[in-house]
């Protein structure tokens, strides 16, 4: 380790060593919800503290894992990306929050998005836009199975990514300031199927994608489309599927060594005999 | 016979039930014919401009193949008709050339989205929006692949309304500054295949909800300075297989009352 970091975030301020990241990370939004993992883990110890980004790591059913902030937004996810992926993150699950764009949802169902729109403008930096902010087979079946397992409604599509929570989102501001090109945005994204909005997903998807490495993102819809208040009955829930998750995705990645496999795959189904 | 628009119902030649929900599709009529010839039945139901339309059943499954024609304009058109028809499932597989020099003749490129550049999507919705492959295809064209042993990657590919020629190849060895720099921009991030039928094909089936995929076969026999139609044979063999495989899983799926296909839990 170099005395003093390159840049001001390189290593989270210097404060990481090589080896305290795990291969599994997950980047939720809030620094609160990094420190409410760590109490549903076997153990866990702090690794840095700076700015927006809380490190912690620790085991999960003897699983290394990683908790990493990422503040709000695609600048400081991107940061957070870059640098969890330099010191050895592999498998990336956002867990957060989310509203809800297609009829039907409920406040509390979970959402696992496939890809993303990449409204974010920071993974534009990275690659052109028409590159797709897609998420990875397995930890989205990982998400699936985990989701199922615990028994939570869940939906699986497309998320789309805000650069700004409130403008970008077409939500009207301060003093009733509306920025007229957003006002066909939501009613677009839900004719073209998209599921929620957030904040993160598509720089996540995009960095992973160009990287090399694995994500999925699994939110709670928070605004209740019955009360029109924020309620977030489901946070739990979606941080229990992205914890059983990373156990199911641990199973699978030590099978596909022992076998030699480059995807986890369901079973292949034997040619059926068709009568004559 | 009245219909709306030339095109509509493949020039008024198919009605509903015409087309199966799992859709082939590929942009030769010649790849149709050969994919119908391994059904167990097999009907021509439209053929119109480059659109040869064939609907059966195979290992116990109703299917269908349609050719596109080249370039997304056709494919829109093809998704367009094919899921007015009942389709909700389509499986693109084709020839293609790579990109870059890492791609071994007679390797599979197993997509898992795609580059926009196709432009036909723009006209459906923003760049933004992800030409994505639904994950149970590419597990199941996977599947496919390492079933019939053929070599494979997965990734993303590029989409392309048109590369113009890829080497100095073209009239007089013409080769577009613009088209090297497009190259080079793909092969910078990683995409290492174009095709001209899968961004669009992709897009619009995320919009209206239905599972779409994609795999091409690099048949460019680069050590012989070649084009090799041998490796339609493949092309025809990993379409079938990888809806085979699909096809299983659904009824597996329906059995269950599972919403998806994911691997068993180790």
């Amino acid at each position: 380790m170099k005395d003093r970091p390159e840049y001001i975030h390189e290593a989270m301020g210097g404060q990481i060593q090589p080896g305290q990241i795990a291969d599994y990370v997950l980047v939720p939004g809030s620094e609160k919800r990094v420190e409410q993992f760590t109490t549903m883990w076997d153990d866990a110890r702090k690794i840095a503290h700076h700015y927006e980004f809380l490190v912690y790591s620790g085991t999960l059913a003897g699983i290394p894992i990683t908790a990493c902030s990422t503040g709000i937004g695609g600048r400081s996810t991107g940061i957070a990306i870059d640098e969890m992926a330099a010191l050895g993150g592999k498998t990336f699950i956002r867990v957060g929050v989310t509203g809800g764009l297609q009829p039907g949802f409920k406040a509390g169902d979970l959402i696992i998005a496939t890809g993303a729109v990449r409204m974010d403008k920071t993974s534009e930096h990275y690659v052109f836009i028409e590159y797709p902010a897609v998420a990875d087979v397995e930890v989205t079946c990982a998400l699936i199975a985990a989701a199922e397992k615990l028994g939570f409604p869940y939906h699986v599509g497309i998320t789309a990514t805000a650069s700004s929570f409130y403008a970008g989102e077409g939500v009207t501001c301060f003093g009733g300031y509306r920025h007229s090109k957003m006002d066909h945005i939501e009613s677009d994204l839900k004719a073209a199927n998209v599921y929620d909005w957030d904040t993160e997903t598509a720089t996540i998807y995009t960095l992973c994608s160009l990287y090399g490495l694995r994500a999925g993102r699994v939110n709670t819809i928070v605004d209740d489309p019955v009360t029109g208040q924020y309620n977030p009955v489901g946070e739990p829930n979606a941080m229990q599927v992205s914890l059983e998750a990373i156990k199911i995705l641990a199973g699978w990645d030590a099978e596909k060594k022992k076998r030699g496999l480059k995807l986890m795959l369901p079973a292949f189904p034997e040619r059926e005999e068709i009568a004559p | 016979m009245l219909r709306d628009n030339v095109h509509r119902n493949f020039g008024g030649q198919c009605k509903k039930g015409d087309v199966a929900p799992y859709v082939l599709v590929t942009g030769s009529k010649d790849r149709v014919r050969s994919f119908a010839a391994h059904w167990d039945t097999a009907r021509e139901v439209a053929n119109h401009y480059e659109y040869l339309v064939c609907t059966g059943t195979y290992s116990g499954f109703p299917i269908s193949a349609c050719s596109t024609g080249i370039g997304g304009m056709s494919v829109s058109i093809a998704i367009e008709e094919l899921a007015q028809l009942g389709a909700n499932t389509f499986f693109r597989v084709g020839v293609t050339s790579p990109l870059v020099d890492e791609l071994e003749y007679g390797e599979t490129v197993i997509a898992k989205g795609a580059v926009r550049w196709d432009g036909t999507s723009l006209d459906y919705v923003r760049p933004e929006y992800p030409a994505q492959c639904h994950f149970e295809l590419i597990m199941a064209a996977v599947s496919a692949a390492e079933h019939l042993r053929y070599p494979y990657k997965v990734g993303v590919i590029g989409d392309l309304s048109s590369l113009g020629p890829e080497r100095e190849d073209g009239f007089r060895g013409f080769l577009g500054r613009k088209t090297r720099e497009m190259s080079r921009a793909l092969y910078d991030v990683g995409v290492i295949d174009g095709t001209g039928e899968s961004a669009t094909m992709l897009v619009q089936s995320s919009i209206y909800g239905f599972r779409a995929g994609v795999a091409n076969i690099n048949s460019v026999d680069k050590a012989n300075h070649r084009w090799d139609a041998k490796m339609d044979e493949r092309v025809i063999l990993l379409g079938l297989e990888t809806m085979r495989i699909l096809a299983a899983w659904d009824k597996e799926k329906e059995a269950s009352i599972r919403k998806f296909t994911t691997p068993e839990i180790i």
